[in-house]
Order: C-alpha cells, then sequence, then structure tokens
C-alpha cells in the first residue's frame, strides 16, 4: 500500500478517524492491527518476520536489562544482533553473498554452488530491523527501560507511517510517546492540520516532481551510451533531485501522517543540497540513518577518539557499510566508499584550504564563496549518486566517462533534450515545481521551519491557497493512474 | 469564563474546517469539470454536455450508433421537414455495449416516442474496437449504472478491462470508478471548450468540408439485397442488442433499428441479414437502407466521402426516408411553433450558416465573396487594402459599390467593418484600429501608414501585401470563418 495509491488515501482517513475517537485502553491496539494490515498488504507472509524480530528484540530488552553480569548482558545483546541481522543477511544479501563466492570459484577453477531457495525481499525489513536493535542497544546502555507491554514495544517496531521507509526512529522518543498514548489528549486541531499539510507536501513533492523527472533520468540512464554531456549531466542532475525528491516526499508524508494522529517523528532532512561540505551533507540527508550509524557504530569503532588514522579508517567502514545497508550491491559500496574519501578527503585538506583561502584574501563568508562551496558539494555528491543509480559498478564508470568525453552543446539548443522523456511543456511544469521546492527548502535554511510551521505563521487566504494550489496541482499533474508504471518510494526497496 | 473561550474556540475551528473543506470540494470540483471528457470520442463532437442541459421531455426521438449514425441523420433537416426533435448521442465507435448505457442514461431525462439505433455496432466483433466501450462512456457521471457498467466490462477470464491501452488490472477497478486518476493526464489535451464549454448548439451531424466532399464507393448496383444469406451476430453484440430491445419494452419506447448506407463486406451484409430476422421476431422495424438503396436515391458516386460514411448529400436522403418513416408510424409531433424548443431552431439555423461557410471556403472568386459580404446576414466582415492593391479601376469600383465603399476604395484604400451590407467602421485617411474579442474569437483590424493589419487569434490575417484581405466572422457560429487575400499584381487571384 503505496502512499500515492487510492487505498491509503482510504486506508489512513478510516485508520485516523477511529484512532481519534476509541477509547484511550484501544488505541495502542488499533494502531497496531492497522500497522500489521498495513505490512500484509505487500505480503501477508513477511508478517511473521516483522513479528520474530519484536519478539526476539522484546525479550532481549529484558535479558539485558535483568541481568547484571555484564558477560551475560553481552551475550544477549550479540545473539539478539546475530538473530536480526542474520534474517536481514539471509533475506537481503544471500543472494548476493552467493554471487560473489561463486566469482571466486569460478576464478579458482572451483564448482559454483547452487542456490537452493529464492526469496523476496521483505519491504522495509532494513528500516525496521535497524529500529529494533537501536532499541536494543538503548536499553544495553542503560538510556531506555525495557518496555513490558509487548503490545505497546510492538506497535513502536511496526508503526505503519514510518515502518517500510523511516524515519528509524530511536526508542527513548518514539517509545515514550507510546508510553504516553493512554494519557495525552488526541484532537489537536493545530496538529491535525499541519500533519495534512505536510503530507499534501510530500505528495506533491514525490508525485509532480520525482516521478515526472524518473521520465527523463530513466531512459537516459538505462541507454547512456546513446547520449553525449549534456543528456547525461541533465539525468545525473535529474537523478539528484529524484531521489531527493523521492525521498523527502515519503518521510514528509510519513511525518505528517503521524503528526495528524498525536506523534511527532524525527526529520529526516534537512534541505542537504545547501551543504557546504560532505560532511554537512550527511547531517542533513537521511539524518535518521546517519544517526544511527554515528551512535551504534562510529563511536563503537572509537570514533575520532583514537588519532586521525583511526578516524578516517571508522568513517570509511561507517560508509561502507552504510552504502551496503542501502542495497546488496557493490555499487552501493562504491557510493559509500566514495561518500568516505570525500569526507577523509575534506578532513585531511581542511587546514591547508584555510591557509590558501587566507593566501588568497578570499572573503570565507561571502555569498559567492558559500554558493561555491554549496555547488562543488553538490556536484561531488551528484558523481556518487551516478554510481548509486547505476546497475553496475563498469555501467557508472562508463556512464562518468562519456559524460566527460562526449561533449555535445549543441544538444542544450536544438531541443533534442525535450526528445528524452519530458516535452516543454512537462519540462515548464518541472521548472514551476523545481522553484516552489527551492522556496520551501530555502524557508526551511533561513527561518529552520517546516512548511506546515511557515503557513500556520501567515494569513488564512495565503495558507488556504497554497494547499488548494498544490492539491489541485498534485492531481492534476501528478504522474499516477491507470497503467502507469509507478516508480515505487526508492527508499523501499532498501 | 475559560470554558467558554475554549467553547468559542472549537466553534471557530469548526467553522474554519467547514469552509476550508467546502472551498476545496468547490475548486477541484472546478478542475475536475475542466478536465473531464467532454464528449465520447475527443474531438469535441459529441452533445453529450448538451444533452446534460436538456429539460426532460423534450427529446422526441433519439438516435444511437457509430460515426454511421451520425454521418447519415441531420436532426436540423427532420427539424425543418417534420419539426420532429431529434437527438444524436452517437459517438465514434459506439458499439452496442455503449448504447445500451446510453440509452440507459438518455431514458432516465428524456421519453422519446422512437429509439433509432443504427446497425453498424452489429459488424463489431465483442469490443471490436478496443477500448470504445471504455472511451464512450467517459462523459458518463459518476452513477450506479457507471460502476455497473465499469464492473461489466472486467473480463471474467482474465479479469481484466480493455482500455484503450490494452488491460487494466482488476485491481486498477477503483481508478476506473473514481475516474480522476484516468482523466489527469488531459491537461495535455486542453483546449478552449474545456473551460468554457461547447459553445456549438450540436445535436448531430457535424458539417465539415469534408461532409461536402465525395468520394466513389464501388457498388454492385443490381437494385436488389446485394448478398442473401445469414451470418450469426458475435454473441456479446446480440445480448447488448437484446438487453436494448428489454429496455425499450420495458420504458415503453419504440425501438427502430436501421442500416446506413455503408460499404461492407458480404460477411457483414450477410449480418445485417441476421439482424433483420431477429427484429422481425421481436416486431421491431428494420430499415436496411443499402437494399433501399435505389428506393431513397443513393448515389454511389455522389453520396459517400470515404469508404462507408455518408456525406451531406447521402445523409440527407437517409434523413428524408426515416423522416417519412417516423412521422408515418409514430405519434411525433410538430414542435416547430413551440417553447422550449430553442436547440432545434438554433441548430437548424447553424446549419445553414455552416453550409455557407463551408461554399465560402472553398470558393477563390472575388465576386462571390464581395457579393456574400453585402448580402450575407449575422456576419462581421473585415476588409483592407496593403500596398499596390488597386491595379483594374472599373471592375473593382463595381464590386464595391453596393458597400458604398467604392470611392473611398479607389482614392487610397483603407479599412472597413461590414455588418448587414452596411460599413460600421472605417479607417481610411486616417489611421485607426477595431477590436472583437468574444467567443473563440480575438480579432484585431488596424490601419498604419495606408496599410491594413488584421490579427486572428494573434496570428495575422493578412494573406496578401498588395492587394485586399478579407475575414468573415460568423456571429451565430462565434468563430472566424473565413480568411482570404486577393492578389493585386496576379489578377486578384486568391490567396488562403
Amino acid at each position: 500500500m503505496l502512499f500515492n495509491s487510492v487505498n491509503f488515501l482510504l486506508f489512513f482517513p478510516l485508520v485516523a478517524l477511529v484512532y481519534l475517537v476509541l477509547p484511550r485502553k484501544a488505541r495502542c491496539f488499533w494502531l497496531l492491527a492497522a500497522s500489521y494490515y498495513f505490512y500484509m498488504c505487500w505480503n501477508a507472509k513477511y508478517a511473521l518476520l516483522l513479528l520474530a524480530s519484536t519478539v526476539v528484540t522484546w525479550l532481549c530488552g529484558f535479558l539485558v536489562h535483568g541481568v547484571k553480569k555484564s558477560v551475560r548482558r553481552k551475550l544477549a545483546v550479540a545473539a539478539c544482533l546475530c538473530i536480526n541481522l542474520g534474517l536481514l543477511f539471509f533475506f537481503k544479501y544471500a543472494d548476493f553473498f552467493l554471487a560473489n563466492c561463486n566469482r571466486i570459484l569460478q576464478a579458482l577453477h572451483l564448482t559454483p554452488v547452487e542456490k537452493g531457495f529464492d526469496v523476496l525481499l521483505p519491504v522495509g525489513i532494513s528500516f525496521y530491523t535497524f529500529q529494533a536493535l537501536g532499541y536494543t542497544i538503548d536499553v544495553y546502555r542503560g538510556k531506555v527501560e525495557p518496555e513490558k507491554n509487548i503490545l505497546r514495544y510492538a506497535l513502536f517496531v511496526s508503526f505503519f507511517p514510518q515502518l517500510v521507509a523511516g524515519p528509524i526512529e530511536r526508542s527513548e522518543s518514539l517509545l515514550g510517546q507510546m508510553r504516553d498514548l493512554e494519557r495525552k489528549q488526541l484532537v489537536n486541531y493545530d496538529k491535525v492540520a499541519g500533519g495534512l499539510t505536510l503530507m499534501v507536501w510530500g505528495l506533491f513533492v514525490k508525485m509532480v516532481i520525482a516521478d515526472r523527472v524518473a521520465l527523463f533520468v530513466n531512459p537516459v540512464f538505462e541507454n547512456y551510451y546513446l547520449h553525449g554531456t549534456v543528456a547525461l549531466t541533465a539525468a545525473a542532475v535529474g537523478f539528484s533531485l529524484q531521489i531527493y525528491c523521492d525521498f523527502m516526499g515519503y518521510s514528509t508524508i510519513a511525518v505528517g501522517a503521524a503528526r495528524v494522529m498525536g506523534f511527532e517523528l524525527m526529520e529526516n532532512f534537512e534541505t542537504p543540497y545547501f551543504a557546504r561540505s560532505v560532511g554537512e551533507f550527511w547531517r542533513r540527508w537521511h539524518i535518521s540513518l546517519s544517526a544511527w550509524f554515528r551512535d551504534y557504530l562510529y563511536i563503537p569503532l572509537g570514533g575520532s577518539r583514537h588519532g586521525r588514522v583511526r578516524k578516517y579508517w571508522n568513517v570509511m567502514v561507517t560508509m561502507a557499510v552504510s552504502g551496503l545497508w542501502h542495497g546488496a550491491n557493490w555499487t552501493y559500496v562504491a557510493w559509500g566508499l566514495l561518500h568516505g574519501v570525500y569526507q577523509v578527503a575534506e578532513d585531511v585538506t581542511g587546514p591547508w584550504r584555510i591557509k590558501l583561502y587566507d593566501a588568497l584574501h578570499t572573503k570565507r563568508e561571502s555569498f559567492s564563496f558559500r554558493l561555491a562551496q554549496t555547488v562543488s558539494t553538490f556536484v561531488l555528491v551528484d558523481i556518487a549518486w551516478i554510481f548509486f543509480r547505476a546497475p553496475a559498478i563498469s555501467h557508472a564508470l562508463r556512464f562518468c566517462k562519456r559524460l566527460v568525453t562526449k561533449w555535445d552543446p549543441w544538444n542544450l539548443f536544438n531541443g533534442s533534450l525535450y526528445e528524452l522523456g519530458l516535452d516543454r511543456p512537462e519540462c515548464n511544469i518541472l521548472m514551476v515545481s523545481l522553484a516552489a521546492l527551492f522556496l520551501v527548502d530555502l524557508i526551511r535554511y533561513k527561518k529552520k521551519q517546516d512548511i506546515s510551521t511557515f503557513l500556520r505563521e501567515q494569513c488564512v487566504w495565503f495558507r488556504w491557497s497554497v494547499i488548494y494550489t498544490l492539491l489541485a496541482a498534485t492531481l492534476t499533474f501528478g504522474v499516477y493512474g491507470i497503467q502507469f508504471d509507478s516508480t515505487q518510494f526508492f527508499y523501499f526497496q532498501f | 469564563m475559560e470554558n467558554r473561550e475554549r467553547k468559542k474556540d472549537i466553534l471557530k475551528k469548526c467553522a474554519a474546517t467547514a469552509v476550508f473543506w467546502l472551498l476545496l470540494w468547490m475548486i477541484l470540483g472546478r478542475v475536475y469539470q475542466v478536465l473531464s471528457w467532454k464528449d465520447g470520442s475527443g474531438e469535441y463532437l459529441t452533445p453529450v454536455e448538451t444533452f446534460y442541459g436538456l429539460e426532460e421531455n423534450v427529446v422526441e426521438v433519439l438516435f444511437l450508433g457509430s460515426s454511421h449514425s451520425y454521418c447519415s441523420v441531420i436532426p436540423a433537416k427532420l427539424w425543418e421537414d417534420y419539426g420532429i426533435a431529434g437527438y444524436s448521442l452517437a459517438i465514434s465507435g459506439q458499439d452496442l455495449a455503449a448504447s445500451y448505457y446510453w440509452l440507459k442514461e438518455a431514458l432516465k431525462t428524456q421519453k422519446p416516442k422512437v429509439v433509432c439505433l443504427e446497425m453498424y455496432g452489429a459488424m463489431f466483433h465483442g469490443y471490436g474496437v478496443v477500448g470504445n466501450l471504455y472511451r464512450n462512456t467517459l462523459p458518463y457521471p459518476i452513477s450506479v449504472d457507471y460502476l455497473q457498467m465499469v464492473r461489466a466490462l472486467i473480463d471474467e477470464e482474465s479479469g481484466s478491462i480493455q482500455t484503450e491501452e490494452g488491460f487494466v488490472s482488476n485491481e486498477d477497478r477503483g481508478s476506473f470508478m473514481a475516474k480522476w486518476s484516468i482523466i489527469h493526464t488531459r491537461y495535455k489535451e486542453l483546449q478552449r471548450q474545456d473551460f468554457t464549454g461547447p459553445d456549438t448548439s450540436y445535436i448531430g451531424f457535424n458539417i465539415q468540408a469534408d461532409s461536402l466532399m465525395s468520394q466513389p464507393v464501388n457498388w454492385a448496383s443490381d437494385g436488389q439485397k446485394l448478398y442473401e444469406g445469414n451470418e450469426t451476430m458475435p454473441m456479446e453484440e446480440e445480448e447488448w442488442l437484446r438487453k436494448i430491445i428489454e429496455l425499450t419494452k420495458e420504458k415503453g419506447v419504440n425501438l427502430c433499428l436501421y442500416l446506413a448506407p455503408t460499404s461492407v463486406s458480404a460477411k457483414n451484409q450477410m449480418r445485417a441479414n441476421y439482424v433483420e430476422e431477429l427484429a422481425r421476431g421481436e416486431g421491431i422495424p428494420f430499415l436496411n437502407f443499402i437494399d433501399l438503396r435505389n428506393e431513397i436515391g443513393i448515389d454511389t458516386q455522389q453520396d459517400f466521402w470515404d469508404w462507408g460514411h455518408l456525406n451531406y448529400s447521402g445523409a440527407e436522403k437517409v434523413t428524408a426516408a426515416l423522416g417519412k418513416f417516423i412521422s408515418q408510424n409514430y405519434a411525433v409531433k410538430d414542435h416547430r411553433s413551440d417553447a422550449g424548443y430553442e436547440l432545434w431552431k438554433k441548430d437548424a439555423e447553424t446549419r445553414e450558416h455552416e453550409l455557407n461557410n463551408i461554399k465560402l471556403q472553398q470558393s477563390g472568386d472575388i465576386q462571390y465573396i464581395l457579393d456574400y459580404a453585402v448580402y450575407a446576414s449575422d456576419y462581421t466582415i473585415l476588409l483592407a487594402t496593403n500596398g499596390n492593391y488597386f491595379v483594374e479601376t472599373d471592375y473593382l469600383a463595381e464590386l464595391m459599390k453596393p458597400l458604398g465603399i467604392s470611392e473611398e476604395f479607389a482614392n487610397g484604400g483603407g479599412a472597413w467593418i461590414i455588418e448587414d451590407g452596411q460599413v460600421t467602421w472605417k479607417a481610411v485617411s486616417d489611421t485607426g484600429e477595431w477590436y472583437l474579442n468574444k467567443g473563440g474569437a480575438d480579432i484585431v483590424l488596424s490601419r498604419q501608414g495606408g496599410s491594413g493589419c488584421i490579427y486572428v487569434n494573434q496570428l495575422s490575417g493578412v494573406r496578401t501585401l498588395d492587394g485586399i484581405n478579407i475575414v468573415f466572422y460568423d456571429k451565430i457560429l462565434n468563430s472566424v470563418v473565413c480568411t482570404v487575400g486577393f492578389s493585386a499584381p496576379e489578377g486578384y487571384a486568391c490567396v488562403k
């Protein structure tokens, strides 16, 4: 059940309305039932997996908390990690692992191992596994008390707005809110209105921008060998926009849907393309995942506490694992490593660059300098996205080679770009929509306000006009409908 | 006190919410109205919107069927000859299933004396033209019947719906029923009519330049049945025909089947024979105009505009025969002097204009066009001279005389607006500008530096830089119907 489907359009209001009028004690059960139904719409069997992950981490929470001996506590956490990561490995990485083993065996002229099973990747497995593991580690560290009520804990793991693509919530925040469920006042006009506004904005960004850009990006990436610098650059930039709008759109709908029901989820994006360094980009992009890796991998590895070399090693390991988390393909690992290299290079060259700027009397706080930093960061991130989007590393490398060597600036002016999936009127719609996105992001960057907070402070005619326009534009210009081969939310596959 | 404030706040928020949703409903309703299909063929030719604007129980004869139906019957002629209020809900590619659903829809507000169903649909095989039923019923409002139709569309074996694009899965049925997810792509093809609504009084038979053209059709013309024998209809089509018969009986409406002259295969003519037998068994008349072609005077060399569709001349003959049959066999009334039939009166007026306009467009003769400018009513005519426009003094001055501008024409030319044979505006020795922004026309006539300038819908209406340029704006049809120039250096040859 996608957020931009007719089914969700019926499902969500029904769930939210019943939830808001139910007796306090029934709320948790109702949301849990709705969340499992939501998940089972993809594949009913995999709800067992979700249940298994929930039960294992819930029990582990008690074991960790109840046992005083350090070794047993560690063993309990290790067992919990092994079971959960084992499931994740089996369902997500077994094929990849086997394929690579066979490659080595073939190189050694040995008989490859035959695949004895065929599994479908359970949607959202990486997200809920990480959320549940986060809880286990938090209990181990004593940051949260183990949850006694299994229904409440099961709801924390399976809460439908963020179940299949995050944000990966922290137990102290979301579980805390669930513990308050029976006490808090639910019907809050501002929250409902704000949540719905976020959902409308998220749908607009996903359906009008992300899915429209995809109409251009997909054919160019798939037939990159037919194109030169202009089309390939446009496709690379287009993919940066597509993945941002796709994932940010999803996250915004998730945050909005939760807010309608009185829950506050963490923000996953803080205008990442306004970042002035790759390091800053990662503090703004997929924040819940970056923070998870920072707290549960990078810092336990030693973080920056054991010298520079160890720090850089930790950065590279964290980024490689982060890449692998996105998918069972070397392209994701390459993407992660590239980001690791960027961050290490930024750190290594930092003092030299400052010296150079000072020597050249560069005004480091000027708009032009900041703009140059933002643009150069975007270019670096964009190059990495090529690896993320390509089906194989060789494909990405050939794409980059053509992008640099097949110089064809005349294609900027002869209208040939309009023949690659988006004609002139479609491009005009896209440009106007991107201008709206830029404005909203600029407000967020400058005023630290999301669109619903900003609109709440405006006059009613403006607020309503914006919402009406967004809704009408989404219904009219959104890419959806009969026989439309929907680009699912990109991050569902992770 | 605090409690009262709280109640006030809640009331205020409830009121704001109600106003918000009401406005949203109105805005999205308007957007839907613009985006929705206005007809079932996608060419703004089907009078569906006009039909929904009709008063109840005014239609006396309802015509249904495919393009063969609306190309063979001229409701305006029925009105002029008999005062019959005929209305055509025929749509390109309308198969019998779509005819059934349109009949059902029409009978909700109208109680015609006769329903005339053109039987070319019997030649289709199932949904012969993929997606016709789907396309034909898109302008259908969302109702129980519409939902039933979508259900009926599902092929039980494959669990899919046939559309123009192919098959649609059963899961998408909800999208079909909600419609928005089908129509949202229409923004790419929106036209003025989508925003302003249909601006013609079209109720059937669209007179275009094509309908005055003719293409010979090869037929064996022995005056007898061309092919004897029977060929059964496809089961689905027969089923829908029987449903139509049942529905008309249930509603107490007379059904009359007819087959317009068309060039069809032996197999299809035998299928028509089968329909005839079926109709006879049900006590329903079936007029096979292929068999009756000699009686009604169909000329295979003159009466078709393509292989299977009648042109205006052929349609006049079929309409005359049908009109005679209907007036003799059913209790239809002459409504020509009745109130409430303005649509039919306007349609008859429109038809005359459309015919004249086509003749105007086809003519290249300056004398014919200037004569028309003098005597035609309900037109605004723009006339402007450009460059070296004057080379044959006597001849042209004579032509301009009835308009009263021959002297001005001879002494330097000018720009004139003519209505009902009179000059209503002019710029002769001076400069000036005249505007008309009405209906589908945005027209500018100006004169500067001794030359005329004409713009029609932001495009130049000047056809020759040395000669006379003329534009005809039809006040009945609310559009520019003829733009023509006469080049002086080429002996006033016509330039279009």
